[in-house]
């Protein structure tokens, strides 16, 4: 029995080095590429017979720590938004700021984020930034654009850095407090809206590890914080808060945002449910247990790091197992950075892609509610399958449109980029050989219905 | 016998009866408009307990003056912007269900709506109405259209329902989906997904295509998003299709803060919408033919917050209305003095609600659900 044990984990060990030290496929290059945000592509297409698994993970991995934004910072002017919450302002100077300067800069903050995802040179760390936006929401429906700006700076800076660094500056952020009325909550009137939800959305995720007594505790602690206006700045206020002595997680004391955040980043829980969510966005929809489990141990004892996390993820066995490919649907995010790089383009109007993505269901800054896009099958329910081909369909009219006015040379170029190995990248497939206008490559593999997986 | 109780008795007894072939190639159908309210309405001042002093110390800021309720009875009336379904109420087209809710009641909105919808706390069943459909093989194309909101009521192995914005741009949509689908693993289930989905829009499409040839589209009310939803839904049932649950919904009711201003707005779209559609389907003589309900996946807090705002909550009040409603109020009265934690303690378990709808409306065999005695239809 012994032996048979010891000559079994000896095979697996084999198997396991031999699996990832060999040179990857171009079907194991393609998944690693479509699953990290279309990182890295040139390289995977075309080195991927010198690379082992561990290389290629490592070429996606290994960018530098933050690349910060290629086009310049959108700039608001700050004096209008804090008028705009002063009390010696007329009603009638109120609707003309919000006329006049609110949805201007609601504007320029989406394109500004759009011209960043397609100009980016880190296009992983543009996917995380989505990431954790869809994971700590907050919508500019409700909250001024800079302050949204702000926040969105604090999931770009820690997008795939540390976690717990990420929790506090994210919970010291005005934009979550106003967005979830924490600014409301009063030692006298508690809110619960911001409790609940770090608790439920945020940390630990829904479930009987915690308790409606440990909410109702945690929105005392985090009573307080109020917004300044004028320097957009978090301000605890001393006589507001709640000090009285509470139970949270069976530690008792008097806490303020600092100490709740170190009870929820000490429970195990968090690092479960921060991996199970990013085993779905890399790995699969059926979360392995054990190894969720052995992979969040170890990023809780790294001190939360994620490209930790997601190199752990990327090699784990679960990844490269065949039945994985293609397995996810790719958000309407996803899809229009896959296309971005197959046209290759130089000019974009990105004014027109926050209505392109708001109706294939996912308009950037406006996330549908507090617990952001469902993903997966959401993603083709019978109102949104048709309307992410329009969007497609549109998005690429404009671009040629664009692009052919400032060079004439642009379907010729866009034909010399189609070759076979990005259309297998980009379907899994060639164009059949009767589809001879670069034109209609381009719309065989966009409505082709495998360019909807990932 | 009260004569509308009579002229029930007879209809349901003519719908029962097996032999009738001519009744059922003229029968019209039937159909149940669900309208969600999202974000859990708040229940105590939608149907406000008028004469209950505790409802004025605990609300300090945001009650409904006594003399601003449309008062139905000595204890409790309407907020003040739902002039119609008080008259509805008047005709005895109206009833509501009080302080309905659930054991050990979850406050997230996701999971309370979950909840609500799979007619279960198990996170593995289906929706409630795709068991009740799928039980009792009605082999539909589809059983839902679902203009706006969450759909699982219908979630299941087997997609039986379709979500859209309006029947116009669907069926001209769909034709970008004219191609047959490819995938690469048919094992996949995310990949078969697809499949399903691209044949049943194709289908649907048809079929709507088919039986909208002679709408005319935009004759009803068309000011707010609940209007655009259920003027839709009132020109698909005048086309008599046989979709029998037809879904909306209107957002905005987490109010917790500002509440007094939101939330009249919220019911006064509610109200106009209601009237107009109830309006249409009364002259069209389809009135009878449709049921209208109301849910939300929970009330809110007794007391009001401080921001003049209600924290989510618990048991709440639903509404129901249509040609074949028994009026009146249901589920017992509200009481404020016995709370669970500041929170109405509910009376009426909601799947009673869907096992009368089950009985009563759907009138099927298999049912999924024990016996009611709640006879609001």
């Amino acid at each position: 029995m012994k032996h048979i044990q010891i000559i079994k984990s000896a095979c697996l060990i084999i198997m396991f080095i031999s699996s990832s030290s060999y040179a990857i496929s171009i079907a194991e290059a393609r998944h690693l590429w479509s699953r990290t945000g279309f990182s890295q592509t040139e390289l995977l297409i075309n080195n991927h017979q010198d690379m082992s698994r561990v290389d290629a993970i490592k070429s996606i991995l290994d960018m530098t720590l933050y690349t910060p934004p290629l086009k310049s910072l959108p700039e608001f002017d700050n004096a209008i938004y804090s008028a705009l919450k002063s009390k010696n302002i007329s009603k009638k100077e109120k609707q003309k700021i919000k006329k006049n300067n609110i949805k201007k800069d609601k504007k320029i903050l989406q394109s500004w984020w759009y011209e960043q995802i397609l100009s980016t040179t880190n296009p992983l760390q543009e996917k995380m930034t989505v990431f954790w936006h869809n994971h700590f929401t907050s919508d500019l429906q409700k909250v001024f654009a800079p302050y949204m700006f702000k926040q969105n700076q604090i999931f770009r800076q820690n997008a795939l850095g540390n976690f717990e660094d990420m929790l506090y500056q994210f919970m010291h952020d005005p934009a979550i407090h106003y967005y979830l009325d924490n600014i409301k909550n009063k030692k006298q009137n508690p809110n619960e809206n911001l409790a609940r939800e770090l608790l439920e959305l945020f940390t630990l995720g829904e479930g009987d590890h915690y308790s409606e007594q440990d909410i109702k505790n945690i929105a005392k602690s985090i009573t307080g914080y109020r917004i300044n206006f004028k320097n957009q700045k978090l301000d605890f206020k001393k006589r507001q808060h709640d000090n009285s002595f509470v139970t949270i997680f069976a530690s008792s004391g008097s806490y303020t945002i600092d100490g709740v955040l170190r009870l929820i980043l000490s429970h195990p829980k968090t690092a479960e449910f921060i991996t199970e969510k990013l085993w779905r966005e890399f790995i699969s929809e059926n979360p392995d247990k054990h190894e969720v489990k052995r992979i969040s141990e170890k990023f809780r004892e790294s001190g939360y790091e994620i490209k930790l996390l997601i190199s752990d993820l990327l090699h784990s066995e679960h990844f490269w197992e065949k039945q994985n490919y293609d397995s996810l649907i790719k958000s309407p995010f996803d899809l229009l950075t896959s296309t971005a790089y197959l046209l290759k383009i130089d000019k974009s109007d990105t004014n027109k892609l926050p209505s392109l993505l708001a109706n294939a269901g996912q308009k950037l800054f406006f996330p549908p509610d507090v617990r952001g896009w469902r993903g997966s099958t959401y993603w083709l329910s019978t109102e949104l399958i048709i309307a992410r081909k329009k969007m497609l369909k549109k998005y690429i009219k404009k671009v040629i449109k664009l692009n052919k006015k400032t060079n004439p040379k642009y379907s010729s170029i866009l034909s010399e980029r189609l070759t076979s190995k990005r259309q297998f990248f980009a379907v899994g497939e060639a164009i059949p050989r009767k589809i001879t206008k670069p034109i209609d490559k381009l719309i065989y593999l966009l409505m082709n219905d495998k360019y909807n997986f990932k | 016998m009260k004569r509308r109780d009579f002229i029930k008795t007879v209809a349901y007894s003519s719908m029962l009866s097996p032999g009738l072939s001519w009744s059922k190639q003229k029968s019209k159908n039937k159909y149940l408009i669900l309208i969600e309210l999202k974000g859990g309405n708040d229940g105590l001042n939608t149907v406000v307990p008028y004469n209950d002093k505790l409802y004025y110390s605990k609300r300090p800021g945001i009650n409904i003056p006594t003399d601003k309720v449309i008062k139905l009875d000595r204890q409790i009336g309407l907020h003040p912007s739902l002039t119609s379904l008080a008259d509805l109420y008047k005709q005895g087209e109206l009833s509501i269900i009080q302080n309905v809710g659930y054991p050990k009641p979850n406050k997230s909105h996701f999971t309370s709506i979950d909840i609500w919808e799979r007619a279960s706390r198990n996170k593995r069943s289906n929706g409630w109405l795709y068991e009740l459909f799928d039980k009792n093989n009605t082999a539909r194309l589809i059983d839902s259209i679902v203009f706006s909101g969450s759909t699982g009521l219908f979630r299941g192995p087997k997609s039986n329902f379709i979500k859209i914005k309006t029947i116009s741009s669907f069926i001209k949509e769909a034709k970008l989906l004219e191609n047959e689908t490819t995938i690469s693993n048919p094992n996949n289930k995310n990949q078969q997904y697809l499949i399903n989905s691209n044949n049943l829009i194709k289908k649907v499409a048809n079929e709507l295509l088919n039986k909208t040839s002679n709408t005319k589209w935009g004759s009803l009310a068309n000011k707010t998003p609940l209007d655009r939803q259920l003027s839709q839904v009132s020109e698909l049932i005048n086309t008599n299709i046989d979709i029998p649950v037809l879904k909306v919904a209107i957002g905005g009711f987490d109010t917790h803060a500002d509440q007094p201003e939101s939330h009249y707005e919220l019911l006064k779209e509610l109200n106009n919408s209601v009237a107009s559609i109830s309006n249409y389907l009364k002259a069209k003589n389809l009135w009878n033919n449709t049921l209208i309900m109301t849910y939300s996946e929970f009330g809110r807090r007794i007391s009001e917050n401080g921001n003049n705002g209600t924290d989510h909550g618990e048991a709440s009040c639903m509404f129901c209305t249509g040609g074949m409603v028994n009026g009146g109020i249901y589920g017992g009265k509200l009481d404020l003095s016995n709370t669970h934690k500041d929170n109405l303690i509910y009376k009426i378990d909601y799947r009673d609600i869907y096992a009368t709808l089950e009985r009563n409306w759907f009138n099927v065999e298999n049912t999924t659900l024990p016996n009611s005695s709640l006879k609001f239809i």
